[in-house]
């Protein structure tokens, strides 16, 4: 054989080495995956971000999450953590209710998940988690049960328990006392001679009042991710479901217990006590009136289409409604040449309605409601008990005090579910004001995606005056009981012994 | 080489001197820039971030051109730990622009190890066509808290005016 020759055929035995081996490297990669336990986990916002730092263009990074996961999987060997990157954050209810349906026919859905804790709990998603949170010297980086390191006012919160009484969902964060507000244009307010921050619904309303007589865009509302839904937007659930559920609040605690229960809220439906022709039907149809005096008189006639934020910039708004997440963005707004400042959503309170009290305020935030909270994901677990005992132990990791802390801290804007849990100083001013005590209830809104969309479009109906404002207090009425009635039969709770008016 | 295909390749060659001649421009002029770091107001009397999310600093910069003050500019900065309140600024007519820096929590050093931390300015303004800031890096040292991490839970804070 010729020297050529011979060179000529190691050269060619080395270029199919290198593809053989270039090609096998994924089943490398595979059989060492198969040795361990794939936890697919969904956090939401909370997600790692995929770059570890920073730059001009992308400043926002994730880190916390991904160093929580990164030391847990070298304490626990045999687990992988698969981050869910599919899924539509920042999508709405409807987006992500379809995303998951998705996951879980495809049987890739995660075995933790956030889904805004028991926002679908009518289609049995959840793992009931009372089990795990009670067994005695289940909290395993230290004495006593898991629940027991969580602050104690979360477990009445509805967004963890569901209407069977039964806990599906475990709490990282909560918001800093409300997770939305109004910010405020400090020099609209000081030439409209606007004194102090409104406390109340109808010192609100006065004060949008007089930034309009001077020139100003009274109140902006918030249209981020396009919508433009009218009934159970911010102003329903941060001021008048708060407020007027409040004033009923006895008739709503069936079992006296200080709280209400989401299937004390159905019954609640169903008996007539938010209808607009019961026995709180002045009260009911105040509330209605209310809303409706927001998007038909106090918004601009057009409001869906008006870019807000050029105007905000521009010193042309004196109010707009914002999430406090907003506050670092604000905060490196260059073009905005007025001050602002940002106060908590008022209640309605006695100066404007005769069935509601004085606004008493707590020292700090006052029982803030969950902002990430998991759940474990029963198609993900069913007959899988080493996925089951994986999610498991991943959750607790996640929620070791420390852990929360570094979550907190990075994410700037958000306060510790756990105890003794630190939080960043972007923060630490605002959570020291008062805020307003909020009894734990609510009025309904549909009480399922469907009755919700139906209940959004007849009160748009009625703000456009397509429907009068007899027909749409009718169509409440069959929407809020259809919803209910749906809800305790997707849940098998049985109502028939319930005083039934609607 | 027909004419045509002549005239097109001169026109386009001083198309691309003067493309390349505003490039050069703008990167020359990025490099007359420099940043200055006035004052910083650290926690303790140790020049140091204390990893416990909570101490912030304050920090004072200068921005010149030539030695002269820059006034106007936009300032973009971003740190490679912890967070910032805002992250553009605007100089002031002497040239300075203040900022605040959240340092981020430690917690042991497989989780959030302990490293200086590195705030990176870009100039937004100072390019004419193309996008080229003048940088700066200013490196902290960090230090251990010496508190628990508990210390500063919220639900037993004293409130503003209490």
């Amino acid at each position: 054989m010729r020297k050529n020759d011979i060179i000529k055929q190691s050269l060619i035995a080395l270029v199919v080495l290198t593809c053989a081996s270039i090609c096998a490297i994924p089943y490398f990669n595979t059989s060492s995956s198969n040795n361990k336990l794939q936890l697919v986990v969904d956090l939401h916002g909370y997600t790692p971000s995929t770059n570890r730092t920073p730059t001009a263009e992308d400043p926002e990074v994730i880190n916390s999450t991904y160093y929580i996961a990164k030391n847990f999987m070298e304490e626990n060997e045999d687990i992988e953590i698969v981050w869910a990157r599919t899924k539509p954050v920042g999508g709405l209810d409807s987006d992500v209710a379809q995303w998951f349906t998705t996951q879980i026919a495809g049987k890739t859905v995660p075995a933790i998940a956030f889904s805004w804790g028991s926002r679908y709990q009518d289609r049995d998603w959840y793992l009931p988690l009372d089990e795990y949170l009670d067994e005695n010297d289940s909290w395993s980086y230290g004495n006593g049960t898991w629940r027991s390191i969580f602050r104690d006012y979360l477990w009445n919160s509805n967004s963890l328990i569901n209407a069977k009484g039964q806990t599906i969902a475990i709490p990282i964060t909560v918001y800093p006392g409300s997770s939305t507000g109004y910010f405020y244009n400090k020099s609209a307010f000081e030439k409209a001679n606007i004194n102090s921050i409104p406390t109340t619904w109808q010192e609100f309303i006065t004060c949008t009042e007089k930034l309009e007589q001077t020139g100003y865009v009274g109140v902006a509302p918030w249209l981020y991710f396009n919508t433009t839904t009218t009934f159970d937007a911010w102003v329903f659930q941060s001021v008048m479901s708060p407020s007027y559920s409040a004033a009923i609040f006895d008739q709503l605690d069936y079992d006296n217990n200080g709280h209400m229960s989401a299937l004390e809220q159905a019954r609640a439906c169903l008996e007539g006590k938010f209808s607009p022709f019961g026995e709180n039907g002045t009260l009911a149809i105040e509330m209605y009136d209310n809303l409706y005096y927001y998007y038909s008189k106090m918004l601009k006639k057009g409001w869906a289409s008006i870019d807000y934020n050029a105007q905000w910039i521009n010193g042309e708004v004196g109010i707009r409604e914002e999430g406090l997440w907003a506050i670092p963005v604000e905060n490196s707004n260059t073009v905005r040449d007025f001050d602002y400042g940002v106060f908590v959503a008022p209640l309605v309170a006695n100066d404007s309605s005769s069935f509601l009290s004085e606004i008493e305020y707590s020292n700090g935030p006052y029982q803030p409601s969950p902002d990430l909270s998991l759940n474990i994901m029963k198609a993900a677990v069913e007959n899988n008990p080493k996925m089951l005992d994986a999610a498991l132990r991943f959750l607790k990791y996640l929620t070791k005090p420390e852990n929360v802390s570094l979550i907190c801290v990075e994410n700037g804007g958000v306060l510790g579910a756990v105890k003794g849990t630190n939080h960043s100083n972007i923060i630490d001013e605002f959570i020291k004001n008062k805020f307003p005590k909020k009894k734990d209830c609510s009025w309904p809104a549909g009480f399922n995606d469907e009755q919700g969309d139906k209940l959004n479009r007849v009160f748009e109906q009625w703000v456009n005056a397509s429907i009068t404002k007899e027909q749409f207090l009718q169509q409440v009425d069959v929407i809020q009981s259809t919803g209910a009635k749906t809800f305790l039969n997707n849940m098998h709770i049985d109502y028939s012994t319930w005083d039934i008016k609607i | 080489m027909n004419k045509k295909k002549i005239i097109t390749i001169l026109s386009i060659i001083p198309l691309l001197l003067v493309i390349i001649g505003l490039y050069v421009n703008d990167v020359n002029e990025a490099t007359k820039y420099e940043y200055e770091v006035v004052a910083i107001k650290y926690p303790t009397s140790e020049k140091v971030i204390i990893a416990d999310g909570l101490s912030s600093l304050r920090i004072r910069m200068k921005l010149t051109k030539n030695n002269e003050p820059v006034g106007g500019h936009t300032i973009n900065i971003f740190a490679s730990n912890g967070s910032l309140p805002s992250s553009r600024v605007v100089t002031a007519e002497n040239g300075w622009f203040d900022f605040y820096y959240y340092p981020y929590l430690y917690v042991n050093e497989k989780v959030s190890p302990l490293e200086d931390v590195t705030i990176y300015f870009q100039d937004e303004s100072n390019s004419k066509v193309f996008l080229i800031p003048a940088k700066y890096e200013l490196v902290i040292p960090v230090k251990k808290p010496e508190e628990s991490n508990n210390k500063y839970d919220w639900e037993g804070y004293e409130i503003i005016g209490e």
